[in-house]
């Protein structure tokens, strides 16, 4: 499927650290939304912003965003993102961009998926509102969570932004379903906590901020 | 407790630009009229009158309550003035225990919190001894049942823990809708009593402030702020309104006077139909059934029975309202890690917050069990009791938040800068004296307020459980700071405590909650 892609675009794809967001968020093979709505697009959002923190064209402290590089990313839904932040200037603060972005974040990164032949968008019959991204390669859709796992349990190195994923998950409350087995113990639990501990500080941040966020969903009742 | 280490307040966001970010963020941002359904459901107006109002009637045998509801909104409304002046200036807004921890320190702080989890718990607790009699009475009359209240109140348990575990928060249209549905019988009923007045004239005597002279005038105050619980909840949607400026001021105020027309006007409505030396002996003999026989005699049975099932529907609201209340606590404690981090675990699918929403369950099931074997008075001594400890609770809790709210200003002076000195000072001081001074007369009164002889042991055991709590509350803290200073930096953050301060300059660290090893995996 990917290759069709490439071919049409040119461009070979490359996962994303929101694509893997999405897998995971969205039961890898099943397609199934793991979590409500809200708490999805926060995390997704915060896919986003960590590919543009990895790419080094954004920096995070303090809960402030700073545009590092207004090159434009190689990839179109990060070049997009990054022109939103950079048309907001007055727009600092990470919990805005979070709760901002989380709104169409879902179809964007879905858009993303799609374009490289990786997901299908279907729209219910009955409710236009309901739309399910059906997987379409399921190895693809597996790989994410795949990876944690046997890095964490197997304590093999993560990537800066594996580790940002991991603690992604974990902050949006996905743990679970990324350790899902006896496999999976408290030192894999350990590991995690110790990758995510030793993030550069923007990307430690960023997951810090989402837990914040998917936090203040409950004590709001907006989740 | 020194001041340099307290969460930095945070900056008012009402300066912001408006941009297409702002705007778009505005879009999914809640109005006045959102908030006030939300904070007024809580309030439910029938469990109040019909069930609390009626059984204070009897119990205290005080007939001053509508006045009493006056007063208090009084208070309130000056509690209010700095209460939501300073709720845009921190995170986490909707509990007392930030106000307290801001104001006076993390130790003062933490005892709050464990006080606020008390008082929510009685108060949520006692409804179900109020739902098992009112619903016992109901399918006995309506249908022949002939079961007991414990089994009625288990069955609303039941319903309670799903709703609480599947985040049902029965927000939104269905409680709007019966919220309305409530409004509109108490008003008819209070229309039916004033039309038909013993004696044929309308006496004002219970709306006179003579009866504030009357002995007993503690037990009625506390009442009547049991009766406007809730109206702090609005706090809580601070950072979600379209204008915190405004919405919140508004919505608050909104509820405050709506529930003081509404309580005041239906208790004076009830005696006026009665006559007022008739009032306490009518409610002793027919209990929460007095607001009902009373309509049932000018305005028909029907509307009468449309008012005992709205009065159950009622119970119910205010039931998942209080226990969410409480799941919320709980839950931003466990965020926190002043509880166990498993409290701020959420379920996956529903985002409820499961484990504190059990934990609460558990609370309620053990009482209504120990109750029920025991075969203690579920009206008079779960849900009056249990209602009135609360509601002494959350006088407390409002006492210690007014002192905590001027201080806070006399501790941040800049923070006073865009307001008047009448929001950040003249108000906060008064609402602290006049809840003191409201919190003394409680005390002594507080046998009085539960119906027990001046010489029981239960009027000073009971407070004493919140002075127990408070205690408690302040040692953790203590150790905490020595032993986790970095939990004890976080307190009153919420679910802030994930990066460690509102707005300050210290890095931040993701909380150990997200890997807590109670959540190690099957």
């Amino acid at each position: 499927m990917a290759g069709r892609a490439q071919m049409l675009t040119g461009r070979q794809y490359i996962p994303q650290l929101a694509d893997d967001m999405f897998w995971i968020t969205h039961g890898d093979m099943s397609g199934q939304p793991q979590l409500r709505p809200r708490a999805i697009g926060l995390g997704l959002a915060a896919g986003l912003l960590g590919e543009l923190i990895l790419t080094r064209h954004l920096d995070l402290t303090e809960g402030v965003v700073v545009v590092l590089s207004e090159s434009s990313p190689a990839d179109v839904l990060a070049h997009l993102t990054l022109d939103q932040i950079l048309a907001e200037r007055d727009v600092r603060d990470v919990r805005s961009w979070l709760t901002f972005l989380a709104q169409e974040a879902e179809e964007a990164v879905g858009q993303r998926l799609q374009r490289a032949g990786l997901v299908e968008r279907q729209v219910s019959r009955w409710r236009r509102s309901a739309v399910r991204w059906h997987p379409l390669d399921g190895i693809a859709a597996a790989r994410p969570s795949h990876r944690l796992y046997v890095a964490l349990t197997r304590n093999e190195y993560l990537s800066p932004s594996d580790a940002t994923l991991a603690g992604l998950v974990a902050a949006v409350g996905l743990t679970r379903t990324v350790l899902f087995d006896a496999g999976s113990n408290a030192a894999s639990l350990h590991r995690l906590k110790a990758w995510v501990a030793s993030l550069p500080l923007p990307l430690h941040e960023l997951v810090a901020q989402t837990e914040a966020a998917v936090g203040d969903l409950v004590l709001t009742h907006r989740a | 407790m020194s001041q340099q280490h307290l969460p930095q307040p945070r900056t008012d966001r009402a300066t912001a630009q408006p941009s297409r970010v702002a705007r778009s963020l505005a879009r999914g941002r809640l109005g006045a009229p959102a908030v006030l359904f939300f904070v007024m459901s809580a309030a439910a107006p029938l469990t109040v009158i019909a069930g609390a109002v009626t059984t204070a009637y009897a119990v205290t045998g005080v007939t001053g309550i509508p006045v009493a509801f006056v007063v208090v909104a009084a208070v309130l409304a000056v509690f209010c003035v700095g209460y939501v002046s300073m709720a845009r200036r921190i995170s986490n807004a909707g509990a007392f225990y930030t106000y307290v921890t801001h104001g006076l320190g993390r130790p003062a702080g933490v005892a709050t919190a464990l006080v606020a989890v008390l008082a929510y718990n009685a108060l949520q607790i006692a409804l179900y001894g109020g739902l098992g009699v009112a619903a016992a009475g109901f399918f006995q009359a309506e249908a022949g049942w002939d079961a007991a209240w414990w089994a009625y109140a288990l069955g609303a348990w039941t319903l309670v823990t799903v709703l609480g575990l599947l985040r049902v928060d029965l927000n939104g249209r269905v409680l709007a809708v019966l919220l309305v549905a409530e409004i509109v019988v108490l008003l008819a009923f209070d229309v039916a009593d004033l039309t038909h007045p013993a004696g044929g004239t309308i006496s004002l005597n219970t709306l006179s402030p003579g009866n504030l002279a009357a002995p007993g005038l503690g037990a009625l105050l506390v009442l009547a702020i049991t009766g406007f619980v809730g109206f702090e909840n609005a706090a809580v949607f601070s950072e979600e309104t379209k204008d915190p400026r405004r919405t919140v001021p508004i919505a608050t105020y909104l509820a405050v006077a709506l529930i003081t027309i509404l309580y005041a006007g239906s208790a004076w409505a009830m005696s006026v139909a009665t006559g007022p030396e008739h009032i306490v002996d009518r409610s002793r003999a027919e209990g929460t059934e007095t607001i009902f026989t009373l309509a049932a005699g000018h305005i028909g049975t029907s509307m009468a029975t449309a008012g005992r099932l709205l009065f159950l529907t009622s119970l119910l609201a205010a039931l998942l309202s209080f226990h969410n209340t409480v799941a919320r606590y709980l839950f931003a404690l466990g965020r926190e890690h002043v509880l166990p981090p498993v409290l701020g675990r959420t379920s996956r699918r529903t985002a409820a917050p499961a484990a504190a929403s059990t934990v609460q369950s558990g609370l309620a099931l053990t009482v209504i069990l120990l109750y029920a074997t025991q075969g203690w008075d579920p009206l008079v001594r779960l849900f009056f009791w249990g209602g009135m400890w609360g509601g002494f609770g959350v006088l407390l809790l409002l006492t210690t938040t007014s002192v905590a709210v001027a201080a806070f200003f006399v501790r941040n002076p800049d923070q006073r800068r865009s307001d008047s000195a009448w929001q950040t000072a003249v108000a906060p001081v008064l609402a602290a004296a006049a809840l003191i001074t409201v919190l003394v007369l409680a005390l002594r009164n507080f046998a009085t307020l539960l119906g027990v002889s001046p010489s029981s042991a239960l009027r000073w055991q009971l407070p004493a459980l919140y002075a127990v709590a408070a205690a408690i509350g302040t040692a953790w803290a203590i150790l905490l700071r020595d032993r986790h200073p970095g939990i004890y930096q976080a307190i009153g953050l919420g679910a802030n405590a994930a990066t460690g301060r509102a707005t300050s300059t210290t890095p931040p660290h993701p909380t150990d909650a997200m890997f807590d090893p109670a959540e190690e995996p099957r």
